[in-house]
């Protein structure tokens, strides 16, 4: 597997305003990210989404993001004007949310907002165009093409919006899709059809995933290497699939709180923070 | 004996000028004591039967009957199958008023039952403790609490009331997984000391393998399949 990075964040930290002296929320985290998926996960808080919002440029003011190295290819994002990062966002750095209805624009046709995001990043005839939103809808198993382009947002359910979604964002061909929670709006047969879906288009066009997700399972079934995050920092990392096998007492914490059939009739691990806390510092 | 027994019950509803069976002759019967999961896509009807079950939704045809009492289309329930029967709702901070204090949220149906101001303070910081919390979070305001603690909050206020039959509606898809697992280890507990009857929808099948002793799998408004624990111990 080539080791060139698609992506990497080096020193990367967060703060609530632009002095030195603010807190920082997330303080310093560092990683690379190939032809590849890698996880990041923790619970709500932890800083998996600051992280990809502060990846994509896209912080909310007061938060100001500092890194020694932010690079997507050969491209210093650090550097990025504004109308740089328009030409960046959508075409090799895509972000894929949670909930549809949230990303779908809910007064165009999906159609017209398929167009619009090819257009914004190309001049190409109208034909190309077409074919190349064809291509994508059957490529992410959307057949009833001609009613679906036409229908708007509210009209479709919540797993065809996130295929939709999936498809606009590959549109493009970007180098790097960032997927933040892109199934937990869903029911668990689809999620698991969907999150398939993502890794397949993410394997045959050599992209790299960064798949931000608490669902600890979900991620030891679909990423190649998890980063587990706890409260702004990067606690615990290794293959996806060693999981359940961490001896990190967070991530230990994590995967045994997850309840099924096997854990009826016992008391299920809670997570004490202060324990926690103490146990990290040995 | 049997908490709920449910015959033939169909739910109409009326969408664009067409009647659509929200729920489709579905046929029921939850043992007193009883852990009962209710699973399936969404859309399938879990949500809708349980509101059925809680009195919220009395558009219905077929037969019902809670706790030894028959239930009548069109008509809410009686203070006492009001009181026996609560419900714990998905989103805390949407159930719970913003502009009250966690102890005025509590102790106002008490007042209402009659209670003096003394004794329903007392069985509310009880309550409080019951679920896990403090005093202190007694004054506080829903939005100064965590997603965790709201759910104890109305835990704690379907306990007061002292119910039977505990409907629990999602009550832990908007929640971390391990402040989850303190919520799911909660009920276990109270179920135990309390003695009710439970019926728990989820859409994740790990949360009632874990918590229920049966469970049934909705799909378009009817029970596709039945589970007893046996099958659901191999849950993953």
């Amino acid at each position: 597997m080539p080791r060139e990075p698609l992506l990497s964040v080096g020193h990367l930290s967060v703060r609530l305003g632009d002095r030195e002296s603010a807190a920082p929320i997330i303080p310093d985290l560092s990683f690379d990210l190939s032809c590849e998926c890698v996880a990041l996960v923790g619970e709500s808080g932890s800083g998996k989404s600051l992280t990809a919002r502060a990846v994509l440029g896209l912080l909310p003011p007061p938060l100001v993001a500092r890194a020694t190295l932010l690079q997507l290819g050969e491209t210093d994002l650090q550097r990025c004007t504004a109308s740089e990062w328009n030409g960046l966002r959508g075409a090799r750095l895509s972000l894929m949310l949670q909930d549809p209805r949230v990303s779908l624009n809910p007064v165009l046709s999906i159609g017209r907002q398929m167009d619009m995001a090819l257009r914004v990043h190309r001049r190409q005839p109208a034909a190309e165009r077409h074919e190349r939103i064809a291509e994508m809808l059957d490529a992410v198993g959307l057949t009833q093409r001609q009613r679906l382009l036409k229908a708007y947002p509210h009209q479709i359910s919540g797993g065809m919006g996130q295929r939709i979604v999936l498809a606009m964002m590959l549109l493009n061909d970007p180098e790097v899709l960032i997927a933040d929670e892109p199934t937990s709006a869903l029911d668990a047969e689809l999620r698991e059809q969907v999150m398939q879906l993502i890794r397949r288009h993410v394997e045959t066009r050599r992209m790299g995933l960064l798949l931000i997700s608490h669902d600890l399972q979900m991620v030891a079934r679909h990423a190649n290497r998890a980063l587990v995050m706890y409260r702004g920092r990067i606690v615990d990392q290794g293959p996806a699939a060693d999981l359940g096998r961490s001896a990190h007492p967070y991530t230990r914490a994590l995967w045994a709180s997850r309840p099924s059939g096997k854990t009826h009739g016992t008391v299920l691990p809670v997570l004490d923070p202060a324990a926690l806390e103490r146990e990290m510092r040995e | 004996m049997s908490a709920i027994v449910v015959r033939s019950l169909t739910v109409p509803l009326t969408q664009s000028g067409r009647v659509r069976h929200v729920i489709d002759a579905l046929e029921l019967s939850i043992a007193e004591g009883e852990i009962y999961g209710l699973t399936g896509a969404s859309g399938s009807g879990k949500s809708t039967l349980l509101r059925v079950l809680g009195g919220f939704n009395t558009r219905w045809r077929g037969e019902v009957s809670l706790l030894g009492r028959s239930l009548r289309p069109g008509h809410s329930f009686d203070p006492q199958l009001r009181r026996e029967v609560q419900m714990v709702f998905q989103d805390p901070s949407a159930s719970l008023n913003p502009r009250h204090t966690v102890e005025r949220v509590l102790i106002e149906p008490l007042l209402i039952e009659g209670l003096t101001r003394t004794d329903a303070t007392s069985r509310v910081y009880a309550a409080l403790e019951e679920v896990g919390l403090d005093a202190s979070h007694g004054r506080r305001y829903p939005h100064q609490l965590s997603g965790g603690q709201r759910q104890r909050v109305a835990i704690a206020r379907a306990l007061l009331r002292e119910p039977r039959l505990l409907l629990l509606d999602e009550p832990t898809s908007a929640l971390d997984v391990s402040v989850q697992a303190g919520i799911l280890n909660l009920l276990n507990r109270l179920r135990a000391t309390h003695s009710m009857t439970l019926v728990f929808v989820s859409h994740d099948i790990g949360v009632i393998a874990h918590m229920c002793d049966r469970a049934a799998l909705l799909d378009g408004g009817r029970i596709l399949r039945e589970t007893d624990r046996a099958q659901l111990d191999l849950q993953e």
